[in-house]
């Protein structure tokens, strides 16, 4: 599985072992350059001893040695070995520890001093040193002697058994792999668990998030208790369920609205339909056909403003936009609502002066005044006046239109009056209204980038003003 | 059976109305919350069918309204609201079925009979008197010979006095029962069809099912 954690642990495991094979193979080579250098510093000074032992009489070198110093020249067990030849090759002196019939080998050197490892006679492995020096002349020689430029060069090779050396390396070797393997393991053990516990409220929020679901999108995951890299996750997560609680708690409200808003109109048809069918003697039973129709046309109009309203809010209208003079426009928008002004006996007293001309889409912003003036029309109480008038300011041009109120609306209901649905009374039967005029007006608005506001004004009437229009 | 329906829309109210008092029923109808629980409170309704949406008083506190009240009328909650819990709260609240609209009427005829039922501890639709059996859900009456030839109110009397057996009806309770609240029907009219239901009985030639109290009533033994 893809986890975090898995990858950061494998990967900081990884670099650990890594860096700790790194340093021990490190710490490894330079303890043996250091031992060895010891080593080598020891063979070198007892060599150096050596020399200092070496004399020139005059006719011969000597090696003033007694063997009873030096024991481990003949011991029997781990015996050192040297040699002292002469430049020429000829052998001057060797331990007792070489034997008999051990035949000394010579080879000449460029350098003063050289050390290699070497097979000691007695079969083990060791390192020997040759020092290439002057021979040095006797104290007691003749002082013709002593002031002798040249002195006949000699060779000292010492070798002893270096198997010591390699065993405490070894140990060496072992005792740090053996730490660095428990090294290796106790980091391991604790980058696994501090990653573990690191990642603690990452996994708390996995877990708090996997708890929200289409049915339970009113939790929200703890934002104050998470650490601080979280904290503005966390926070950005709610803020983010908070929206799509409200878009849903929207939807399923739009739903419900829509379904009630087209339920009774069909309940209507439905019953009258099927008590018209039962008792087609009943004594009415004409004015069923007109409620039937009158039904229907409801339903009519109320699919066309919710297809209207989801093409609006679907934000995929191109606008047309040209050159359009509002005095004729609004005349032919009151024009649509004569009979129904008749009805109500409502003036409709359009600006006195001539408006503006605009740049706009003549067909929405059309569509947009009907619905206005027909809202205004609708909740007025009949023999009334309905004004129109417009301003203008900075090349652009607002519409307001007032009418008195037939059901009173506070200052509160303005910011719901724009709702989808939404009525001052939930009823729904009176006017056939479903309370999404000014919804779809809202959204003709939005696609034209018009500003819509609804107040009430001093005197009590209601006024709807449309704005941001503007001027050609 | 008198039933109040609680309705705004006045389209429901018409084929409402119309088709219940076509099955037998006296049927008042309310406009608004207000006039619906003023209805509920004032006079005796077998089932009340009542909208949630309603004009100056809501379907739901008219129904909590009326179950604080004394009167224990079955009520049918019809509403366009299908959400349960809209369902779960009207029936929570007092309501006795919840009906969702749009709605078969015969679905709503059977669901307020099923009401009648319950209201009178009755598990069948048809009641036996004697030799009589009236079969509530076609509102017919029929004996061994045949099915008798009673009118709508005729029906309707001996129905509800099946339905109170054992019990003296006054003919006052038997006329608020029998008409609609805006009945011009006078008291008298329920001796006329009691006498009417009576005469067709004894040309069947069967033993009188109902029986009078004098000074207090009509009963069925």
């Amino acid at each position: 599985m893809n986890s975090i954690q898995r990858r950061i642990t494998f990967t900081t495991i990884v670099w650990v072992a890594a860096i700790l094979t790194l340093s021990h193979l490190l710490v490894a080579l330079v303890v043996s350059n250091w031992q060895l250098k010891r080593f080598d510093d020891a063979l070198q000074t007892k060599a150096r001893a050596l020399v200092t032992l070496t004399e020139f009489d005059g006719n011969n070198v000597e090696l003033e040695f007694a063997d009873e110093f030096m024991p481990e020249f003949e011991a029997k067990q781990n015996p050192e070995y040297f040699e002292l030849f002469l430049a020429s090759g000829e052998l001057v002196e060797r331990s007792r520890s070489f034997g008999d019939d051990m035949v000394s080998s010579f080879s000449n050197q460029e350098t003063e001093v050289e050390i290699h490892d070497n097979l000691l006679p007695d079969g083990r492995h060791g390192r020997s040193i040759s020092i290439k020096f002057t021979t040095r002349v006797d104290d007691n020689a003749p002082r013709e002697l002593q002031e002798q430029e040249t002195m006949p060069l000699a060779i000292l090779r010492y070798s002893r058994e270096r198997e010591s050396l390699d065993r405490d390396l070894l140990e060496f070797y072992a005792l740090d792999t053996a730490v660095s393997l428990l090294l290796l393991i106790a980091i391991t053990y604790s980058i696994s668990r501090s990653i573990r516990r690191g990642l603690q409220p990452l996994i708390r929020m996995r877990n708090d998030i996997s708890q929200v679901g289409p049915d339970s999108i009113d939790k929200r995951i703890d934002s104050e208790g998470q650490p601080s890299e979280l904290q503005p996750i966390a926070t950005q997560f709610n803020l983010v369920l908070a929206e799509i609680e409200k878009a849903i708690i929207r939807e399923r409200e739009f739903s419900s609205d829509v379904a009630h808003e087209l339920r009774t109109p069909v309940a209507e048809i439905r019953s009258l339909a099927e008590v018209g069918m039962r008792w087609p003697d009943e004594k009415d039973i004409r004015s069923y056909f007109a409620d039937i129709h009158d039904s229907s046309r409801h339903l009519d109009r109320l699919i066309e403003n919710l297809l209207l309203l989801c093409r609006n809010e679907s934000h995929h209208i191109e606008l047309e936009l040209g050159i359009v003079n509002l005095d004729l426009l609004i005349n032919n928008v009151c024009a649509h609502f004569n009979a129904d002004i008749a009805d109500k006996n409502i003036t409709l007293l359009p600006p006195e002066v001539s408006m503006p001309t605009l740049i706009s889409d003549a067909n929405l912003l059309e569509q947009l005044l009907s619905n206005l003036i027909f809202n205004a029309i609708s909740h007025s109480p009949g023999d009334c006046s309905i004004h129109i008038q417009h301003s203008e300011d900075q090349g652009y041009c607002e519409i307001e239109i007032t009418n008195p109120m037939r059901d009173r609306l506070s200052e509160a209901d303005m910011g719901m009056i724009f709702k989808k649905f939404w009525r001052k009374d939930s009823a729904r039967e009176i006017g056939h209204h479903a309370g999404i005029g000014l919804a779809l007006a809202q959204s003709y608005a939005n696609c034209m980038d018009l500003r819509l506001q609804a107040s009430i004004t001093d005197s009590g009437l209601f006024s709807i003003r449309l704005g941001n229009l503007k001027i050609a | 059976m008198k039933l109040l329906v609680i309705e705004d829309s006045s389209k429901l109210q018409k084929s409402l109305r119309a088709g219940l008092r076509r099955l037998g029923y006296a049927v008042d109808i309310a406009i608004d919350g207000e006039q619906g629980l003023s209805f509920a409170l004032n006079y005796d309704y077998d089932v009340i069918v009542l909208d949630l949406m309603l004009p100056k008083k809501s379907g739901l506190e008219v129904l909590r309204e009326i179950r604080r009240s004394k009167r224990d009328p079955e009520i049918l909650i019809l509403s366009a609201r299908d959400q349960t819990d809209d369902r779960v709260k009207g029936l929570e609240q007092g309501a006795d079925d919840y009906l969702v609209k749009p709605f078969s009427f015969d679905e709503l005829h059977a669901r307020i009979q099923a009401l009648v039922r319950r209201r009178f501890k009755q598990k069948s639709p048809i009641l036996e008197i004697g030799d009589i059996s009236i079969d509530t859900s076609l509102h017919i009456a029929f004996s061994g010979s045949g099915c008798f030839n009673f009118t709508p109110t005729e029906m309707s009397i001996l129905e509800y006095l099946a339905l109170n057996r054992g019990r003296v009806i006054s003919p006052e309770k038997l006329h608020s029962h029998i008409y609609d609240s805006d009945s011009y029907a006078s008291k008298n009219s329920i001796e006329v069809h009691i006498s009417g239901l009576r005469k067709k009985v004894r040309e069947a030639g069967l033993q009188q099912p109902i029986k009078t109290q004098r000074g207090f009533g009509y009963y069925i033994d």
